[in-house]
């Protein structure tokens, strides 16, 4: 990651920024949303996603260390994602993610659903972390 | 309905309020099939979106519109050997891809 960001900072403008978006690793919880109601439901299960997240913070905290970016601003908010029905929840998680849906949240969700209609829906909650960093030189 | 990621477009918000989009030229490190690159490309005067998956920027191709065409650029690339001179971009967009 460290060349990969070196490469990147080779084809920036002297001055020029880099944005790192992406989510915490930290078990995305999984809700029911029906009416004006958010029913907790569990988890999704990211957890072997960290050592490739330690990496990446390691690999920009030497480009900073290293005086070839320099930090600029931080923040974090908040991502949903929302699907209708169990159906496409599960092909989501077999085939669009490498994060592990439990056994015990897709029981709980199958069963809000149940009880609580087609209405409801599924909602994923990620934590997102936004950073901006500014090329520099060392000196 | 299919899955719906960030209809409330919370992401591409951050994006624009942290990245000097406007007229810049960008590099999207990572783009995938597109999705984020279409959020954001109204704003800057040029994107050069990379990935090494060949099936996603097909699908990141498919879905170009014809007005940006001239704006948006798919090429597939690794980020540890970039295909572009130095100082070529004002800004380097990594979503979800470090």
């Amino acid at each position: 990651m460290v060349h990969a960001l070196n490469e990147i900072r080779r084809v920036l403008t002297s001055g020029g920024y880099l944005i790192d978006l992406r989510p915490f690793i930290a078990k995305p919880p999984v809700e029911i949303i029906s009416g004006d109601k958010i029913i907790p439901a569990g988890f999704v299960d990211d957890s072997h996603d960290v050592p490739d997240y330690l990496a990446a913070n390691d690999a920009v905290e030497y480009m900073t260390a290293n005086g070839l970016f320099s930090h600029e601003q931080s923040d974090t908010f908040e991502l949903y994602t929302y699907w209708d029905t169990i159906t496409e929840f599960k092909t989501y998680m077999d085939t669009g993610t490498t994060s592990i849906l439990p056994s015990e949240t897709l029981a709980t969700v199958e069963q809000l659903l149940s009880r609580l209609g087609s209405t409801a829906r599924i909602r994923e909650r990620l934590d997102m972390t936004i950073t901006r960093y500014r090329k520099t030189t060392p000196s | 309905m299919p899955m719906r990621r960030d209809p409330e477009k919370t992401e591409v918000h951050y994006l624009q309020t942290f990245a000097n989009l406007e007229n810049a030229h960008i590099l999207e490190v990572g783009c995938g099939d597109g999705r984020m690159t279409w959020r954001y490309a109204q704003h800057p005067r040029r994107i050069t979106a990379i990935d090494p998956d060949p099936d996603r920027l097909r699908t990141a191709l498919a879905t170009r519109p014809q007005s940006k065409h001239n704006v948006v650029t798919f090429t597939r690339a690794h980020a540890e050997t970039l295909p572009f001179a130095a100082q070529f971009f004002d800004g380097a967009i990594l979503a979800w891809s470090l």
